[in-house]
Formats: C-alpha cells, structure tokens, sequence
C-alpha cells in the first residue's frame, strides 16, 4: 500500500527531475531552438558554433552541477538532521559553509591584502576549491569533535552558529583591507552557482557526489537506529563512535565538496529532507535517502533556472534563489506538522 | 542465568557509584529496583544492559561475560527502554517496532519473513494492532510507553531492562504497563529488571526486589512470607 505509493511518488519526482534538467539546458539569457539542443547534445555538428559552447561549455555543466549539488546536499543535510538529532541542523548551521567560506575568504582577501592576489578567473580555479576545502574540514573537525565532549544537541548547534558568527566577522575585517577586485570576487563566490563548475572539473564533483550517495545508502540502518538516540542505538548492537566517524565523514564530504566547487548555496540540505518527510511520510533512511537524492536534485535544476531568470541579461545569485524558495517551505512544513 | 559477584559500579576507577553488588535472577523473574533520587539505580541498570563498563568484581549473563562481548553479539541477549522519552517525527508505531529487528538483519537492515511474523507476534502480545498504523508522536503517554516496551521485546532477548517505564503513566495505564510486563516475564519466560519509585505496585507485581540502601548496601529480597516487611525495612534505613 505505502510502498505502491512511494514508487509512484518516486516515479513523478523522476520525471519533475528530468524536465527540470532538461529545461537547464534549452533556457537561459540566449534562446537556442529545442532541435539545436538536441543535436548538440547528441553530438552533432551544428551551424552556429557559439550555441554550441554555450551549451557544452555553460549549460550541461551548470545543469549537471545542480543536480549533483541538490542532491548531495539534500542528503547531507538529512544525515546531519538524524546524527544532531535536530531538525534545524545542515550545512550551514553546522559550519562547514562558514569554514569554506572562510578558507576563501584567507585564499582570496588576504592574499589581496598582502598583494599577492591571483589574477583573473580566480572563483572557478581549483585554488577556491582547495581553499574551501580545507576550510570546511577544519571548522566541522572542531565542531564534531565538541559534539563528542558536548551530549547536548542545543549546546552544538548554538556552538556552530557562534563559530560562523565570529567567522563572518573575521571575514567583514579582511574584507575592509582588500582590493576591489578582490572583493568583487569574493562576493561572487559568496553568492552560489552552478556555472562556477567548468566541464574540467564537473567529472570530479559527478564522482564526489556518487560515491557518496552510494556510501549514504549503507548509512541507512546505523541513522535508523540514531534516531533512537545513543543509548538505544547501542543496546540495538550499533558501535556508536565509528558509525558516528563513517556518517561525519560522509557527510561533510559531500558538503564540503559541493560548497567549495559551488559556493555557498543555501537551504537546501536544510529544506529538502522536511520535505521529503513530509511527502514520504517516513523516517527511514532506507527510503529517505533516495527520496533527498531525487527531490534535491529537482529543486536545485529548478532553483538554476530561476537563477538564469530566462529571457533576460541578468543572472541571480543561486544562494539568494534557493533560500527564498526554501526558507517558506521550512515554515510550510513545521506549520503543517503541528496542525495534525 | 544472571548474576553479579561484587561487582561495582561508576565512572572509572574514581568515580565510585556503588560497590558490593551481588545479585541472581533466572528466567522468569519479575524484578523490582528499588532506592532513593541519585543512589546509582540509572547507572547499575545501565552496567546490567552492558551499555557501560563495570568499575569491579563480576557480572555473567548465560556463562558470557556482558561486557567483554561486542555490542551486536550483546543485542541478541538484553534489550532496553530508557526514562528519555522518544521524539521521531513521521515513524509509525509498526516501522519503531521493526527497530527491534536490527540484530538480526543484514546490512542495510531489510525485513525477511522471520522478522515480520515476530512483528506481528509481539503486536499481538501487547495488544496494540490499533496503534501499529499510527505516528508515534501522536500516542498519548500510555500508548507511547506500550510502543517502546514493544519495539524491546521484539528484540527477542531473554533479559529486558526498564529505566522507570511506569514515570510518566496515570494509575490505569501504570496498571496496564505492569500487567503487561508481568505476562511477558511469566508466559515468555524472560527475567525482567526494572525501576520504580511505585514501592507498592512494586511489592504487589515482582517476585524479587533489589534494593540499593543509603547505607551503601546492596539487598536482594526474594518473595516469601516476610518479603513486604523486608523491603520495607530495607528501605526505612534510607529514608
């Protein structure tokens, strides 16, 4: 009965999907005829060569950037939810955003500052993307290494948001010392997007995200159990510390990787697996996990065709694009909650 | 089948909670834990459940050694059901129960026949099919508690643990619990160890009491002619 109805919720989200990513491709500020997409995408050789680029080169990584991003960071946020054991725990409460913000910050400002600032391109160069790495790892290492010394879920998550604090204004004084261009790139990062990612690197956020979908699959029973809390988790069989380890890790891989080739992109991780609880009605990760993968994927193929705002010059900033569209569903959802 | 030789209990070497615990129990038995706020009643269940290292002396369950055997071997012989009351969002009654199955499924934790025929057994033994569709959080205390016994016992071991299961409950449904408890020791044959303040329901539903006093002394008092005075002795020394 519930299983009929998941595999046809399953199947309608596929299809939402699908055309999501499909219409990435066919709108944007240029208009490219259905039939020349196509032919592109199928590798043919087409008159017009600049639609060409723009499509290998702009859409098919930016839309393959959004969907790998929805739904890595859709699961990552639903990991980090179960492991806290607090609805309003993602990436960005937890820090990680911050920490590859700030890794970006240092890379970009402060070499500004010192006058060794790198030229031009600078927000898509691997150079971000080490720089948001490292800063991500090393802000969630702190923090998750509190949370073992800390029991009290509030006492972390309160932790998180003080550490982003006092990093945000770490980051408003670095930026008061540096270059114009230096903070205009910044603030372009600041502000999320799928085009960051070039065709070079999108093969290897693609993996990233696989490996660790696949890996959050076999998460599935050990965040089944926390959602009991430790001490039942335990007397289920579970060795809490390295199933703990192995989730922490998965999780802020796939955060952390997203973040830094991607910018900061709001509300995603944090809105999605409440929705999919909401459409699912289940807290199995068994069905959860999939269930984030798809509708992640979706909202974000959606959220980067608002962002390149069809038919017009201008571009939006993603980050600015998906809180807005998930920060009311949050509401929505927590207001149906009580209702019942 | 179980029993404890001096054992104590705490955190470490130096934190002492308690010491000279010498308990046994056999299948079958329905006991009560009885002692003041803060004496060590959480802690010794937890030790017993295996969640947290004896400080000394000895504890065997069936000739294994609790603690010195990995977590999901132990969650075959004792399951659990804490104070700390349970907040799952979108889990029905049936999918908390299914929980218990988790020693004895594989890797991503899939349900096989075995497994859905205990469900339904236990189900049946609690008497909640009317709930097993339900959300958790929308049962009342009551019926919350009755999941929770629920998802333990499907766990199938031959020891159960119950941190006060009877705190929250009004005088029905605290009757019902007990009744429900007392069944499942004497029908299914499991020792069941729980803590209560409830000194009278206590004496009127176990058939072995265990009483941490002020004094530092550990007391097993089985049911006999005397028991109601025993434990009642046992306990004004603490009072």
């Amino acid at each position: 009965m519930t299983t009929g109805r998941n595999t046809l919720l399953f199947i309608a989200l596929s299809i939402l999907t699908l055309i999501a990513f499909v219409a990435q491709l066919l709108l944007g500020s240029v208009q490219i005829p259905f039939g020349q997409v196509v032919a592109v995408l199928t590798g043919h050789h087409i008159q017009n060569e600049t639609w060409s680029n723009i499509i290998l080169q702009s859409r098919l990584p930016g839309a393959l950037a959004a969907l790998f991003a929805g739904a890595g960071l859709s699961v990552s946020g639903l990991q980090m939810q179960t492991l806290f054991r607090n609805p309003v725990a993602g990436p960005f409460v937890l820090g990680i955003s911050s920490g590859a913000s700030f890794g970006v910050a240092v890379f970009i400002l402060a070499a500004s500052a010192f006058g060794l600032a790198p030229q031009t391109h600078i927000i898509s160069g691997w150079g971000i993307i080490m720089a948001a790495s490292s800063g991500a790892v090393a802000i969630f290492l702190v923090i998750f290494v509190l949370s073992f010394r800390l029991s009290d879920v509030v006492a972390i998550l309160i932790i998180g948001l003080m550490i982003g604090g006092g990093i945000n204004a770490v980051i408003e004084i670095m930026q008061s010392f540096s270059s114009n261009e230096a903070l205009k790139n910044y603030v372009l990062w600041s502000f999320g997007s799928f085009r960051y990612v070039d065709i070079s690197q999108i093969f290897y956020l693609v993996a990233i995200v696989t490996i660790g979908c696949v890996f959050s699959f076999y998460l599935s029973k050990p965040l089944n159990l926390l959602l009991l809390g430790d001490t039942y988790a335990s007397s289920s069989g579970l060795n809490i510390r390295p199933a703990k380890i192995m989730i922490v890790l998965c999780t802020s891989i796939l955060a952390g990787s997203i973040t830094a080739f991607c910018g900061p992109i709001g509300f995603v991780g944090l809105a999605v697996p409440h929705i999919a609880r909401s459409l699912f009605k289940t807290a199995d990760h068994k069905i959860l996990t999939p269930a984030c993968i798809v509708l992640g994927a979706c909202i974000c193929c959606l959220c980067n065709v608002l962002a390149s705002s069809p038919g017009s010059d201008y571009i939006l900033p993603v980050n600015a694009i998906t809180s807005l569209t998930g920060a009311p569903v949050v509401i929505w959802v927590i207001l149906k909650q009580k209702k019942v | 089948m179980l029993s404890a030789e001096n054992m104590s209990i705490g955190y470490g070497a130096g934190k002492q909670i308690f010491s000279g615990i010498n308990f046994s129990a056999v299948a079958g038995d329905m006991i009560g834990l009885l002692g003041v706020n803060g004496i060590g009643k959480s802690t010794l269940l937890r030790t017993i459940a295996g969640l947290q290292p004896r400080t000394g002396g000895n504890m065997q369950l069936n000739n294994l050694d609790i603690h010195a055997i990995p977590a999901a071997e132990r969650a075959k012989h004792i399951s659990i059901v804490l104070t700390e009351r349970l907040a799952i969002d979108n889990i029905t009654v049936r999918d908390l129960i299914a929980l218990g199955r988790t020693p004895y499924t594989g890797w991503l934790g899939k349900l096989n026949d075995t497994d859905g025929q205990e469900i339904e057994n236990v189900i049946r033994v609690m008497k909640i099919e009317k709930l097993q569709a339900r959300l958790f959080n929308q049962l009342s205390d009551g019926e919350k508690q009755k999941a929770v016994i629920a998802r333990a016992l499907c766990q199938q071991t031959p020891l159960m643990i119950l941190d006060e299961p009877t705190a929250f409950l009004d005088f029905r449904n605290k009757r019902e619990i007990l009744d429900i408890l007392k069944s499942i020791s004497t029908d299914l044959q499991k020792t069941i160890i729980f803590s209560t303040h409830d000194i009278e329901a206590c004496l009127q539903y176990c058939n072995k009491f265990w009483i941490m006093t002020e004094t530092g002394t550990f007391r097993q008092i089985k049911r006999n002619e005397n028991y109601r005075a025993e434990v009642m002795e046992a306990l004004s020394i603490t009072v």
